[in-house]
């Protein structure tokens, strides 16, 4: 069965650049440009992983992933934090907030496709 | 910046207390002025009181006249002294008062260099900040339609790839079309087997044909050899006739019988002919159906042995045709599998894009949060009150949001921001699981 992973990211190249890495592998793809966007994407359909950036307008990715620890739908749906952000404070901020891994943006292909395998 | 708040220290002190003191020290000087025409009249005065004290004492005697004159000439002296001093003290009053108005001239200056400055920076910061916002998603936007496109070119690389392996795979990939290959020559060749069967069939005809003509030959010599019989016979019967009428009446019923066995001969001579007649005919067509049907299995033959080796032909071009098409169909996907993988290392490399915009939005809304503070002071109509400085840039560093912004904002050069052949391969080295 093939697994849907969501992509949040403010950056439209960053969202490319995951998913034609994400679907190379054989995963579907579902985008959003914010938090506040990817609750509303959050409507029902099975997601096995999210991929979330930090820094984001409207609803950071700390936030978002507070707000589906909330959903009962969702709050078992592992997510990752995709980030430029490398400091401990803020990695500490998102394994509190419930997030399961952090990667660090640029990244390679092959650590991502590595990370989902193992969360999704 | 260090110039600006020189003058700007300067400035304060001389619209200050600097200034206060000056205005002081140039009142200070009009008093000392006032005082010393006070002494100088007291003392011209006093010698004048002196000379007559002195002339009404000692008298009108030369002693008097000289004491007198010894007083007025210090009364003069001391006029003189102050009178000097008093000029004096003018000189430095005026001088004093040309510096006070030099020093009020470079205040309002500074003050209008000040205005100006805020004015200038009220006016051209927003300007970075649209410039920088421009440019960052003039940046953003070209990167996003690159990756677009890029994207693009994958999916049609990938679909072309696909369609490439399905038709091969359709072909039989590997062995398997080798197989199918050979499958389809043995089919081929089957009827060849089955044509070359026929053509035996034909040549066994042929010989049953051939072993006909002989057969009518034999039917031939059989109808000579009634023919010669009748003939013999019909002599036979002719001497019987012969020696019947030499007989006379007693021969009369052997005439008779001699008659009708030449009847006899003479139908069977006619029957032979007959037989003869027939027989060649058969002959003919037989011969000439052998004519056609060995024309025919030559013509079979030959046919047969062409299209063997047109299939052959056909074949070998086949087989060169599909090795080919298996070699072109495995360099096409690896050539499209190696375009894809450097387009999506281009595609990884766009990643720069996602911080150099972070950066720029970053350096915006400092712009913006300088020109919210400078706007508010003017709104209150407050004087320009100095900015504390490591509170702000405290605020600015707690929103950075890359190494190279805390790198650079703590006086280093960024200059190793990392790039994508400096990041990990392993599959592990950027990744914390929690």
């Amino acid at each position: 069965m093939t697994k849907t992973i969501l992509i949040v990211d403010d950056s439209a190249s960053i969202r490319q650049v995951v998913g034609i890495t994400l679907k190379g592998a054989g995963y579907e793809v579902i985008e959003a440009c914010d938090g506040r966007d990817a609750l509303s994407k959050l409507t029902g359909q099975k997601v096995h992983l999210i991929v979330s950036d930090v820094n984001m307008p409207n609803l950071d990715g700390i936030g978002l992933v507070k707000e589906v620890k909330q959903n009962p739908q969702y709050k078992f749906t592992p997510i990752m934090m995709l980030t430029t952000e490398t400091g401990d404070t803020m990695k500490m901020a998102g394994r509190d907030a419930g997030a399961k891994a952090w990667l660090v943006k640029p990244f390679q292909p092959a650590a991502l496709l590595a990370a989902v395998a193992k969360l999704a | 910046m260090v110039t600006n708040n020189a003058l700007a220290s300067e400035l304060t002190f001389s619209g200050g207390q600097g200034d206060e003191g000056l205005r002081h020290g140039v009142l200070d000087g009009f008093e000392i002025h006032g005082e010393q025409m006070k002494v100088l009249i007291i003392v011209v005065a006093l010698v004048l009181v002196g000379a007559i004290a002195a002339l009404y004492g000692i008298g009108f005697s030369l002693l008097g006249f000289i004491c007198c004159a010894v007083l007025m000439a210090l009364g003069v002296y001391g006029s003189w002294v102050i009178k000097r001093a008093g000029r004096t003290h003018t000189g430095l009053l005026n001088h004093a008062a040309q510096t006070v108005e030099h020093y009020e001239a470079e205040v309002k200056r500074l003050h209008a260099a000040v205005d100006s400055l805020d004015t200038l920076f009220a006016q051209v910061a927003p300007v970075w900040s649209r410039q920088i916002g421009t440019s960052r998603k003039q940046t953003e936007e070209g990167i996003v339609e690159l990756t677009q496109r890029f994207s693009a070119m994958v999916e049609r690389l990938e679909q072309v790839i696909n369609v490439s392996k399905s038709g091969t795979e359709e072909l039989g990939d590997g062995e398997g079309m080798i197989a199918l290959f050979s499958k389809s020559q043995e089919s081929l060749q089957s009827v060849i087997g089955s044509l070359n069967t026929t053509l035996e069939h034909e040549d066994q005809m042929l010989e049953q044909v051939r072993s006909l003509a002989v057969q009518t030959d034999e039917l031939t010599e059989f109808a000579a050899g009634v023919k010669r019989i009748a003939f013999e016979i019909n002599l036979l019967a002719l001497n019987a006739a012969v020696e019947a009428a030499h007989a006379g009446d007693q021969g009369n019923g052997f005439a008779v019988v001699a008659t009708e066995v030449r009847k006899l001969a003479t139908q069977s001579a006619e029957l032979g002919k007959s037989i003869h007649d027939k027989t060649e005919e058969i002959d003919i067509v037989m011969s000439s159906t052998l004519r056609r049907a060995e024309q025919a299995k030559e013509f079979s033959s030959e046919a047969v042995s062409s299209g063997k080796e047109v299939i052959e032909t056909v074949f070998a071009r086949l087989h060169e045709t599909i090795t080919s098409l298996q070699e072109d169909g495995a360099t096409l996907r690896s050539s499209g599998q190696q375009i894809r993988s450097e387009i999506v290392d281009v595609l990884v490399a766009f990643q720069f894009q996602d911080r150099v915009s972070q950066i720029l939005a970053h350096v915006e809304d400092d712009i913006g949060d300088l020109l919210a503070r400078l706007g508010a002071q003017n709104a209150n109509g407050e004087m320009l009150e100095p900015l504390d400085v490591d509170a702000f840039l405290a605020d600015r560093a707690a929103n950075y949001s890359t190494d190279e912004e805390r790198r650079n904002h703590g006086g280093q050069v960024a200059e190793d921001v990392p790039v994508l052949e400096e990041v990990p391969t392993s599959e592990d080295a950027e990744v914390t699981f929690f």
